[in-house]
């Protein structure tokens, strides 16, 4: 009878040992923290013009090294055009946090069918067409042909789209916007 | 004849000896103190006279010839704590005994107090009909509750305006950590799990400690209750938005070999694919809920133990519409009249989506002495959250892991002399890491808190007084550009609360000062950066100091005949009300430029006014009206606060048929609810206006099936019967798309 009751204890006691020790466990330092997964960081947009020779005449760069908040953008600058002169553009997104920096249009080229450039001059004698295409013959922008037919003191906003998952229409509007600069442009 | 005329004479004999001073008759009634129930076969005893006698059906109870004086009468009831009251007789007196039903061993630690009218509990009617949606959405039938929601599967409660951290849920007696501070971080509940579910409304910071200064949701699995071997439940429910599929099994049974030994498992399955608005499906907004959970309990004379184990995982898709990266796309995501998303029904979750595991340990022991009774409980709880984004692929892109060990110890002490004791103490040491983003940096925080609580009793009176002491101290890790900063936090805070109770004939009057209080969350010290689907950017501040609540809570209640007014206007003043104050100047990113928001602090006033009123108009016929008017105010800057429930109107008007043999507590009922359009918005916290009002039309058909062997609870009802096209302004999703449209569901709940 006592070893009976010795045994009901024991079985009260160890069940619930047992259950606790079998729980999950978290095996992460709280005072050692790790960055892991961090967002890849886009901290600068830049823009190269060629002329139609393949000559490099102008380059705009909107640049943000310390990512969101913190610091203002670093550089942000004014495109300088020619009227008249058709131009092609092509667009780098740089990471320069790291040393060398990071080229990411690669990969945005690679994911071509999720991701397309945007640009909504402010103005109607800025014509911008002309776009590189994706391997489903929808737009991608990463190349486009620019043309300023008159004098302009506008801007021009650039976007870039994620748009995964069969979101890609060719439009801009669905998904979401990984990058988003409004440069302002001047033609003489 | 004769036996008459002998007791007329005895009883003459005994007036004649008590030379008219015994002459004195003493009669009441004894009423449920919960639910105004009469209680029959109450045993009514004068102490000193060793008299007693039964109530009959109607709770009514006669001593006849009684003397003048002062006596300690016991009420005594089998289902009911003992009562002890002393009742001044001088003439024919009448006096009412209140007896609480009898608490069992193992409920004492949830405090809930039948005698208090400001916790109200969930019906098992309301359950029914809402068996399948979350615990969130049943609340919502609650006259002062709201939910707080992200597209249709993630859901929190609001309690008078008040949620998230501010708010207590408290499971199977455990104080439910996760990652509360997220609006769209729903609670980890399963809502077939919860045979009672309660909420506390008003701050309510000496019972609960820190954080409740809202209010507190209660949710219980319930004690097993079983003799029998074995003892099945199953659930089943299925609904129409998003093809919804849920099945439940709930087995529980009573050792034939180990007398006292009993258990309970519990498991569901919840599924649910994309669901619709009225004219289109919602992509990616299916979820998944997995729960299980083990129960033993031992209870031998005096001794009682109990072991919980639950894990649950839910894994919830979020609107691919919805995922957006600045303000420009949320403005053309808010002008599009239809999602820019695919228009199909999928039951796949793809990213964005977020994976939650949260496991419950817990353990405890009650122990009643001769006139008091102990306990003390061990809890563990772990709550791992994951998010993944469309980029993540298969590594999370959020993290977080959160572990908390607490250690309650309560005394109590029934009422002798009318005054009744609780007193308690309550330890807790938690740890949050991340293995991802740092989102919110890592954390130890540690709590220790002691209370005391005692109720005075008189006929028709009750008072109760608490105070509470508590202190936090946490500990933040928090890396900035390479290198680890350590930040230390102690929080001390006492609470208290006083609160009257009087209760006669057909009225019941509450009045109930109360505090309550929270530590800022690191979420609100240590935010940086831009709030994903709120487009966004939030800026915390280390140096905010803790909120208190004073609240101020005013009960009527009045029954006349089949009719019934419910009155509750309250009033909750929140010094240092942490919000998000809107900036002047956006920040500046590569994604373009966010409105930016600092956390500060304000003194705030939130008050507000709930009517509930019920009416028979025939035998069959019943109807319902409830009204709840919410304000809060912004006192520093003269504002409103934002994310106000909305002014609504709610009617109901419910048929029952006759029982017949095999068909019990047959109805059918058609709701009506109105919410208007929230125009007490604050300025410049809101890219987009809030939504206009609405009214939605829902019905409701509810049969109890029993035969022999079986018994069926069947549950049939349409939400948002005509499908109307509306948006809701506590739901985030209607800056992208409508809510959801027409909801048809049907449930079953079969005991075996």
């Amino acid at each position: 009878m006592k070893t009976m009751k010795t045994m009901k204890t024991i079985m009260l006691l160890s069940i619930p040992c047992l259950m606790l020790m079998a729980c999950e466990k978290d095996n992460n330092d709280v005072d050692n923290p790790q960055a892991n997964n961090e967002e890849e960081l886009i901290t600068t947009l830049k823009l190269e013009f060629y002329d139609l020779s393949g000559r490099l005449v102008e380059t705009a760069i909107f640049r943000d090294l310390d990512g969101d908040g913190g610091n203002p953008p670093s550089q942000w600058d004014t495109i300088r055009l020619d009227t008249q002169s058709f131009y092609l553009c092509q667009v780098n997104l740089l990471n320069e946090g790291e040393t060398p920096a990071d080229t990411i249009t690669h990969e945005v080229e690679e994911e071509g069918t999720e991701h397309l450039v945007c640009f909504t001059p402010t103005d109607s004698v800025v014509n911008i067409g002309g776009f590189d295409q994706d391997e489903n013959g929808l737009d991608l922008g990463l190349r486009s042909r620019w043309l300023v037919t008159d004098y302009t003191n506008s801007f021009v906003r650039i976007t870039l789209k994620h748009q995964p998952d069969g979101l890609k229409d060719g439009t801009c509007n669905p998904g979401e916007t990984d990058i988003e600069v409004t440069f302002a442009l001047e033609a003489n | 004849m004769r036996v008459a005329i002998l007791a007329l004479l005895v009883f003459c004999s005994f007036r004649v000896n008590a030379q008219d001073t015994c002459v004195a008759i003493l009669q009441g009634h004894v009423v449920d103190a919960h639910n105004n129930e009469p209680l029959g076969f109450a045993t009514v005893r004068i102490l000193s006279l060793n008299l007693a006698v039964l109530s009959d059906a109607e709770g009514h109870y006669e001593f006849i010839a009684i003397c003048n004086g002062n006596y300690q009468i016991e009420c005594q009831h089998l289902s009911c704590e003992t009562l002890f009251d002393t009742v001044k007789i001088s003439g024919d007196t009448h006096h009412d005994f209140y007896p609480e039903h009898h608490t069992e061993i193992l409920d004492a630690i949830h405090l809930v107090d039948h005698h208090r009218t400001d916790h109200s509990e969930l019906e098992d009617a309301v359950m029914n009909e809402m068996i399948g949606l979350s615990v969130s959405d049943q609340l919502e039938t609650v006259t002062g509750l709201n939910a707080l929601k992200t597209g249709g599967n993630v859901a929190k409660p609001i309690i008078n305006g008040l949620h998230s951290t501010r708010v207590v849920i408290l499971d199977n007696g455990v104080k439910q950590e996760g990652q509360q501070w997220g609006a769209d971080h729903g609670p980890e509940l399963d809502p077939f799990s919860s045979k009672n579910i309660k909420v506390i409304k008003g701050a309510s910071g000496v019972l609960y400690g820190p954080n409740a200064i809202g209010g507190v949701v209660i949710t219980e699995l319930g004690n097993i209750a079983t003799e029998k071997p074995l003892e099945t439940k199953v659930f089943l429910s299925g609904a129409s938005n998003g093809r919804q599929g849920n099945v439940a099994l709930q087995n529980e049974g009573s050792f034939k070999k180990i007398h006292g030994l009993k258990w309970r498992t519990h498991i569901s399955n919840l599924r649910s694919g994309n669901s619709n608005a009225p004219s289109y499906f919602l992509d990616n907004t299916g979820s998944h809920l997995r729960n299980a959970i083990v129960q033993l309990s031992y209870g031998k004379s005096q001794f009682q133990t109990e072991l919980i184990y639950g894990k649950l995982r839910k894994t919830i898709g979020i609107f691919s519409g919805s995922h957006i990266g600045n303000l420009t796309d949320l403005q053309t995501a808010f002008e599009a009249d239809k999602p820019f998303a695919p228009d199909v029904f999928s039951y796949e979750i793809k990213g964005p989506y977020q994976e939650v595991l949260h496991e419950t340990f817990k353990y405890k022991i009650a122990y009643l002495f001769k006139s008091s009774k102990v306990e003390v409980d061990y809890s563990r709880q772990f709550n791992k959250r994951q998010e993944f984004d469309s980029h993540s692929g298969e590594k999370p892109d959020i993290d977080l892991n959160l572990t908390t060990q607490a250690i309650n110890a309560l005394w109590v002490k029934p009422s002798e002399n009318s005054i009744s004791f609780k007193f308690g103490s309550s330890g807790a040491w938690q740890k949050n890491t991340s293995g991802a983003r740092l989102f919110i940096p890592n954390f130890t925080k540690n709590t220790f808190g002691m209370f005391g609580l005692a109720t005075y009793r008189k006929p028709f009176w009750k008072w109760e007084v608490g105070l509470r002491g508590d202190v936090v101290s946490q500990k933040v890790y928090h890396l900035k550009s390479g290198s680890v900063e350590e930040y230390h936090y102690d929080y001390k805070q006492p609470s208290a609360s006083f609160a009257v109770t009087y209760k006669k004939g057909n009225w019941l009057w509450q009045q109930t000062l109360s505090t309550g209080w929270r530590p800022p969350h690191v979420s609100e010290l240590f935010a940086d950066g831009v709030h994903h689907g709120a487009a966004s950017f939030e800026i915390g501040d280390t140096s905010l100091l803790q909120e208190i609540a004073y609240s101020y809570r005013n009960e009527m209640d009045y029954v006349k005949g089949s009719w019934h007014l419910k009155l509750e206007p309250w009033a909750n003043y929140i010094i240092d009300y942490i919000f998000l104050e809107p900036q002047l100047e956006p920040t500046l990113t590569i994604r373009g430029a966010f409105p930016t928001f600092k956390y500060k602090q304000t003194d705030a006033l939130l008050f507000g006014l709930s009517v509930q009123s019920d009416y028979l108009l025939t035998e069959s016929l019943k109807y319902e009206v409830s009204i709840n008017i919410t304000r809060g105010r912004n006192l520093n800057l003269g504002d409103h606060l934002v994310m106000m429930p909305v002014d609504n109107l709610k009617q109901r008007l419910q048929y029952t048929f006759k029982d017949n043999k095999a068909f019990k507590d047959n109805y059918m009922a058609f709701e009506w609810n109105y919410s208007g359009k929230q125009w007490r918005v604050p300025e410049n916290s809101d890219y987009v206006a809030p939504p206009s009002g609405y009214a939605l039309l829902n019905c409701r058909v509810g049969t109890n099936v029993s035969t022999s062997r079986i018994n069926y609870q069947i549950n049939f009802g349409i939400d948002n019967l005509f499908n109307v096209a509306y948006r809701n302004y506590l739901n985030r999703l209607r800056y992208y798309s409508d809510d959801l449209g027409r909801n048809i569901r049907l449930s079953l709940i079969l005991k075996l």
